[in-house]
């Protein structure tokens, strides 16, 4: 189902509400729009949501949000997510292709901003004083810790956990995310079981499955900002432009997929969002794109538009297997946009 | 689009049991399958077929999703963020991430 509403966005300007546009855009299920219309003032109350470096977290903030993460673990809202995204990447899109419904063609960047949009809210609704998704700005690890990454705070009790053990399968062992049981996919069912024993996988730069034994470097992405194109035919993993050299396919193993190939273990499969890093890797990959996008004014476009790419990745074609069906690429452009999305990194 | 396995051995290696080619038994009878190499890794039976463009690959008797491109890359959907160039390498990881309980095959 599809909402649409005419909303008027107004922007505070000093002392005085200016109106800035109004348009009609979808608005997605929960998202918590108010609108005073009373005396013709449309006045959106949303707090603007910030996505912090996860290294710049306080202590409250970082409890916040584990916290958070632990709420919809224990629920079971959590693992809502990791079966979404693995239906998604089991969708061909257009039928027939080999892009999914998430990863290989265009929709790969906006189903993704969505997807992080959706367990943002899901987190605020539980906390609200989590404040926005962190991110992780993996680009300058190695260079930070001498060329092995794996000796980031990040990776360490206090935040994400460590690696996983080698001599416990590779289990994390400690962290605050110990005791939790993945879900994973069950390739004679085409269906999912809880692990039955607790604790993440992880092999940070030495999975053989995942074959990365570093991570991307600020130069991949500096390499990746001369693609000034999205995207270009036939819309799909042999592409030049910039969404598939962000996703890592072209000249790969790169960024996007380098990172998860890096992290191995859960990070590895379809299941990846089991391990929560993959949502601080994605809100970089999410930050990373917002800056392609507004180097420029207007903001450079996605691709394809409307009816020259394939059915499923245009530009006004709805997203699936998210929680709301009124997403498409078109209404996610904008990040800052309090009537859609509403947040910004900082 | 979808290729075979046309560059393949005539023999399938995975790990360090190689078993003999599974002739079709009438070659009449077209598209089923074609069954092309039987090996096994990790304890783990693999039989590789193909029909047509198609490659098939299954573990201990049950299929696994194994696509190849037009550039004769393999892909699964069970390991989304690679390709190989090599199909029993891909055939073998799957395994390895099954035994590391990250999947289930």
């Amino acid at each position: 189902m599809v909402y649409r509403f005419l909303v008027t966005i107004w922007q505070i300007d000093q002392s005085a509400l200016l109106p800035v546009e109004s348009i009609c855009v979808p608005i997605p299920p929960g998202a918590l729009i108010d609108v005073a219309t009373n005396h013709g003032v449309g006045v959106n109350q949303m707090p603007l949501r910030l996505r912090r470096n996860i290294l710049n977290l306080s202590p409250a903030q970082l409890a916040s949000f584990v916290g958070a993460l632990c709420v919809v673990k224990s629920d079971g809202r959590y693992d809502d997510f990791v079966r979404r995204h693995v239906r998604a990447m089991m969708t061909p899109t257009p039928a027939g292709s080999l892009s999914n419904a998430a990863h290989c063609g265009p929709t790969f960047l906006p189903w993704h901003r969505a997807f992080l949009w959706e367990f943002e809210s899901m987190l605020l609704d539980v906390d609200p004083t989590v404040g926005g998704l962190p991110y992780w700005w993996w680009q300058t690890e190695a260079k930070l810790n001498n060329g092995k990454p794996k000796l980031s705070k990040l990776w360490t009790e206090g935040l994400m956990g460590p690696d996983g053990d080698p001599q416990s399968d590779n289990r994390v062992l400690t962290g605050p995310f110990k005791d939790w049981h993945a879900v994973i996919y069950d390739n004679t069912t085409n269906d999912f079981v809880t692990r039955d024993t607790p604790g993440l996988v992880r092999k940070l730069g030495r999975d053989p499955a995942g074959s990365a034994s570093t991570l991307p470097s600020e130069a991949q992405v500096a390499e990746l900002n001369t693609h000034l194109v999205y995207d270009v035919p036939p819309y799909d993993k042999t592409t030049e432009g910039f969404r598939n050299r962000l996703e890592g396919w072209a000249a790969g193993p790169r960024l996007h997929n380098q990172v998860h190939r890096w992290v191995g273990g859960d990070m590895l499969a379809g299941t990846s969002p089991n391990d929560p890093v993959f949502w601080l890797h994605h809100a970089n990959i999410d930050l990373i794109w917002w800056k392609w996008q507004t180097v420029t004014t207007p903001r450079r476009p996605y691709a394809p538009q409307l009816l020259d790419g394939p059915v499923g990745q245009r530009a006004d074609d709805s997203l699936l297997f998210l929680q709301s069906t009124a997403w498409t690429p078109a209404v996610l452009d904008d990040i800052k946009n309090p009537a859609v999305l509403g947040y910004q990194y900082i | 689009m979808l290729l075979g396995l046309s560059g393949l051995a005539a023999e399938v290696t995975i790990g360090f049991a190689v078993l003999p080619i599974l002739l079709p038994t009438d070659a009449a009878s077209s598209p089923p399958p074609q069954p092309i190499g039987r090996s096994r890794y990790r304890n783990r039976l693999v039989e590789i077929r193909e029909s047509g463009p198609l490659v098939m690959v299954s573990i201990d008797g049950r299929m696994v999703h194994i696509e190849g491109s037009k550039t004769s890359r393999y892909h699964s959907h069970i390991l989304p963020f690679r390709d190989f160039d090599d199909l029993p390498v891909l055939v073998r990881t799957l395994i390895d991430m099954s035994c590391d309980h990250v999947v289930i095959l």
